[in-house]
Formats: structure tokens, sequence, C-alpha cells
């Protein structure tokens, strides 16, 4: 389900992104369509 | 937006992992919170209205407590260096006023209160006395939105596995022990902390506590190395990376540390205070390449701070500003959304385009 606590979900047809700060019951859609997970490759740990 | 939805998102989803401390007696993500309430609550109780709460303490739980707790209250964070003499202390406080100081026994849950979490507060999140050549140090200034762009361009949230631990000794006022508190808060790694370095307790602690992060300085790095070279048991067998940055790293101790840890993936991280922290990183395949490569390009690479990080642009220019040709030294120049570049009291070294003056030659 699109609506994972910390998740980044990206609107397929207009690339709006949004990052979730408080789990929910919902799911996230954008223009009618679930948003989707980009890809995105971790960057190594600098802290 | 405010950083301490930071802790807020850890406690809801990693509530009962242990955020700082050792396994068995640490502060887990829900009690963190409740500390960070507690602070909160002291700071409201503050007759003077405080707008900032100093920490005078070297790395212990008050300091994420009051980290958090000062974004629950509205007001800055303003970790001091606690080894500086009572005058200097005293003028670095005149120049915070209205302020309270923390107790470390704030932490005390017993004051915590239920209260609405916080909208944008007006004042900075964290004020860093920046330790400056000449003068008096400057007094840097971040906000709530630059270092919440650092965390969320930066980092995945809860991607840390709950068998991990990063050892922190990097002290909690520079912006690396300031950057360890909101990174690791947000991927859910354990801070193993170590408030007074010695190579030998470094290693001791983070052998004890199975540690597989780390963050040091050059000077840790090279004090670590020449213990481990004596000692072929001076070893920390579970420590997957090391990250180092804040000055310049001599070739020569980070070719004995590469061969030293073969199995440890190594970070050079480059950023400043005015820039949330870092905003470059130099990966550890670029670290194996340098090192096991004849190549003169990859071996250059260990000279190298790497790759801008997202949301980061980091230009080379000349005194006029204009960028310079592939090669040729310059300034850099560091724009994005996590970069500050202001001060209280000081003029900002941020220009009219943003980019932030950094007065580094690279």
């Amino acid at each position: 389900m699109a609506n994972q606590m910390g998740k980044r979900y990206m609107c397929t047809v207009c690339e709006a992104t949004v990052l979730v700060t408080k789990a929910g019951e919902g799911e996230l859609t954008c223009h009618g369509v679930v948003m989707e997970m980009p890809a995105a490759a971790p960057l190594p740990s600098s802290d | 937006m405010n950083v301490a939805m930071v802790l807020e998102m850890a406690a809801d989803a990693l509530g009962d992992r242990v955020a700082f401390g050792g396994l068995d007696d640490g502060l887990t993500y829900a009690e963190l919170r409740r500390a960070a309430r507690a602070v909160a609550q002291r700071i409201d109780e503050d007759h003077g209205k405080a707008t900032t709460v100093a920490v005078i303490d070297a790395l212990a739980p008050i300091v994420p407590a009051a980290l958090f707790g000062a974004a629950w209250a509205g007001v800055s964070y303003a970790p001091l260096n606690f080894r500086l003499p009572d005058a200097q202390l005293d003028e670095l406080i005149a120049r915070l006023q209205p302020a309270v100081i923390a107790a470390p026994n704030w932490v005390d849950t017993e004051f915590a209160t239920a209260r609405e979490f916080p909208g944008a507060p007006e004042m900075p999140a964290v004020v860093l006395f920046t330790s400056g050549t000449s003068a008096a140090p400057k007094a840097a200034v971040l906000r709530h939105d630059q270092l919440l762009a650092y965390v969320f361009n930066t980092l995945e949230f809860g991607s840390a596995g709950d068998h991990e631990a990063a050892i922190v000794s990097v002290p909690p006022f520079h912006i690396a022990g300031v950057a360890a508190v909101l990174s690791s808060t947000y991927i859910g790694r354990r801070i193993v902390p170590l408030p007074r370095f010695t190579a030998e307790d470094w290693i001791e602690t983070a052998q004890r506590e199975g540690v597989t992060h780390a963050t040091v300085v050059p000077t840790m790095l090279a004090r670590i190395v020449q213990v481990m070279e004596g000692d072929p048991g001076a070893r920390v067998p579970t420590l997957r990376h090391l990250a180092y940055g804040g000055a310049r790293m001599h070739t020569s101790v980070l070719e004995r540390a590469l061969h030293l840890m073969p199995e440890t993936d190594f970070v050079n991280a480059y950023g400043l205070t005015e820039t949330s922290s870092t905003v470059a990183l130099l990966g550890p395949d670029d670290h194996r390449l340098a090192l096991y490569s004849d190549e003169p390009l990859f071996k250059n690479r260990l000279a190298s701070v790497g790759r801008a990080v997202p949301g980061i642009e980091i230009r080379i220019a000349d005194p006029a500003g204009a960028e310079v040709a592939a090669d040729v030294p310059g300034e850099i120049l560091i724009r994005g959304e996590q970069v500050s570049g202001d001060y209280v009291g000081s003029d900002s070294k941020v220009d009219a385009d943003r980019w932030l003056h950094t007065g580094d030659r690279g």
C-alpha cells in the first residue's frame, strides 16, 4: 500500500513527490493513480 | 517544518529500539521522545522567556533530548564547548540571551507532559559557534528547513538494521555532533556515545558494543591507526563503515587505515557548519579503486572529497565569482536547500545568487 512511514512516493503523471511522516490508513493517490516508490540508490553514511 | 519530526517519526515507527547508549541500559526512541518533552517543559517553565537553550555537556542523554526538546519548545539549541574557561563561556552565553542552560537531569521524564506537536518555529533550530582564526567566534545559524533538507535529501527513514550501532566521539558543539544525532535518529541506528576520546577507549568501546559504523576526524583516525599498528588484537571486526571529515586527511594515514581495515567501507565526507554538514561524499568503491589501482586517475581520488550529495550544487570560482576550468583551483561555492551561511550579528556568507562563499580552496 502506498502509505508506509518514512517512504517517498511519486506521481507518475506530474512527478510530485511526497514523504510520509505519519502512518495512516489510506493509500496515496495523485491524478487518480496510486503513487509509486521511486527507485533510489542510498548514499553511504557520513555521520 | 520542525526537526522534532525526526524523533517523532522514529518514536512512532521504532519506539522500542534503543536510540542512545548500551543495549541493556540505553534510552529507546520512545523514551528519548519523553525526555525531549521533559526538556521542553523545563524550557517553558523558565520565567525569563528564553529563546535559546544552551547545553554545556559532553555527549550524554541531555544532548539529543535538548536538541529535540528545543524544537518542541520552539527555541534554539546551542551546544557549547564544555572545555572553555568560564569567562569565555559567559561571553558566548551573553550573546545568546535570553537563554537558559539545560541541566543533565532535565531528561527526567517525570516532567514530560503530553503536548501537541509543534508547528514551524520562528527561532532557528541550532546555533553553533564556529572557531574563527582571529576575532571572536561567529554564531552560525541553522534553520529547521535547512537541517531537514539535509536529512530528507541524503537519508532513508528507518534504513538501519536493528543490529547497527554508531560510535560517536565527535563533540556535541561541532556540526558533526549535531548531524550524528539527527541522522542516527532518522535512520534508526543506535548511538554509542564516547564522550572523551582516546584511541584505546574507542577500540575497546567499539568492540564491546559491536559497533558497525563510526565517524571520526583525521586526528582521531591517526591515533586509532597507531594503536592498531602496535597491537594486532586491537581490531573492530563488526565495523562495516568508517566516515571521516572535518579537516584535511593525510593520504599516508588514510592508506595505512585502509590496509589495517580491508573489510571496512571508508567514506570521506566534506561539509561545513554552514551547510548543515555533508555536501560531498567520496564512497567506498572510490577508496578501494584508489588503493588497488595503478591508474593515476583512480589513485588521485584519495585526495578528492568526491561528489555532491542530492540537492547540492558545487562550483569552483575565481575571485570574481566566475566558474574556473577543470583542474584549476579556486574558491569552493556551494548552493542548496541545506545551506545556511547566516550568523547572529555577522554578515551572511551567501551572495545574491544564493551561493555560499566557503573560503575553502579546492
